[in-house]
């Protein structure tokens, strides 16, 4: 196979799937997950979510048995929360279940916490979470870019190769009407 | 009698199916051989990838090269992708200059007995469009010299009678 060819169809290729990551970047994402908090003080779970241009994140969580904290944390706050220092929240409920929505302030790191309540400490807790996040997710928009201008640029290449290539095919044969009736040879090839 | 090899129309396009195919035209003074020199099936690649598809199916669609004078006719002829018209089976030709170029219609009896009619847009080889750009001449009058030239060896090759019965509007 030619080569002109070969990197039209790769760049093509790079660039299609480019696009779809640069559309997949932008469609908002579900995910539905599920947790056992342990029984004793000291432990929790979290979810971890982040990377989000425009981020909006909604859903809701639901116990099993008592009732939890709940907890959405920057990573700053969450390394306090984790050490045991004082920490800020950008949203914290309780109950055994809940809705949520808020706007994520910046692209960064995020997490959603769940800790036992002051009655639940002494008993296994299974929390389900379901999760919707919308926006722009930063890393797969910046592959799906490249991605894209790399296959256009392979592509065009592709064309310009595949331009020679086959014009150099072209002077095999004629590339005007000949006439032939005058029974003379026909033109040698120009090439 | 030996049947006589007359010209050859380089490039002409026809609609098909799936797409345009590009056409070699060997003219006989017994028949028109429309040789396939290019399939691009440009539907599938455009249900692939849309318009970016089908240009894409062109572009890494190769042509063939046909060796006109060597080729046997009744080989080039028997070829299902070819396309054979005799001379006698011809009830109309034309050439005219309209808007997507200049098209050559062709009405012709099939040996069943069919009425069928052809429409080829005559195209030019990139490589001679380019050579007559760099000689300073402009894509119009390229394209009607060529249509010129197709014109001059339809006439040397049809039989006077059907040859008289030829429109050339170009």
């Amino acid at each position: 196979m030619n080569k002109g060819k070969v990197l039209l169809i790769v760049g093509v290729v790079l660039a299609l799937i480019g696009l779809g990551m640069i559309v997949y970047a932008m469609l908002p994402a579900t995910q539905t997950s599920s947790a056992t908090i342990s029984n004793g003080a000291g432990y929790y779970v979290r979810l971890e979510i982040g990377g989000l241009m425009s981020g909006h994140i909604s859903g809701n969580f639901s116990v099993n048995t008592g009732t939890v904290d709940f907890y959405i944390l920057d990573k700053t706050n969450m390394n306090d929360y984790h050490n045991g220092d004082s920490y800020v929240s950008i949203y914290s409920s309780s109950g055994a279940s809940g809705d949520f929505s808020l706007d994520l302030p910046d692209s960064g790191q995020y997490y959603l916490v769940f800790d036992h309540s002051a009655t639940s400490q002494s008993i296994d807790q299974e929390v389900t979470v379901t999760l919707e996040a919308t926006g722009t997710s930063i890393t797969v928009l910046i592959v799906g870019v490249a991605l894209l201008v790399v296959g256009a640029i392979l592509a065009l290449v592709g064309v310009m190769m595949r331009k020679k290539e086959l014009a150099a095919q072209q002077m095999r044969g004629p590339t005007d009407v000949v006439m032939l009736n005058q029974q003379t040879p026909p033109p040698p090839p120009t090439q | 009698m030996e049947e006589k090899r007359i010209a050859v129309i380089p490039s002409a396009m026809i609609q098909g199916a799936l797409g345009p195919k590009e056409y070699g035209v060997l003219l006989t003074d017994q028949r028109s051989i429309f040789v396939l020199t290019r399939a691009t099936n440009a539907a599938v690649w455009g249900a692939l990838g849309g318009a970016l598809g089908a240009m894409v199916g062109y572009a890494v669609t190769d042509p063939q090269y046909v060796a006109y004078l060597e080729a046997d006719l009744a080989t080039l002829s028997s070829n299902d992708k070819n396309i054979s018209i005799p001379h006698s089976s011809i009830r109309k030709l034309g050439l005219e200059k309209k808007l997507g170029g200049y098209r050559l219609q062709i009405e012709y009896m099939t040996p069943e007995g069919k009425s069928k009619t052809l429409n080829a847009v005559l195209t030019l080889p990139p490589v001679h469009l380019k050579q007559k750009k760099s000689e300073g001449v402009k894509t119009k009058e390229a394209f009607e010299e060529y249509s010129r030239k197709v014109r001059e060896a339809y006439e040397h090759a049809l039989p006077p009678e059907i040859g008289a019965r030829a429109e050339w509007r170009i």
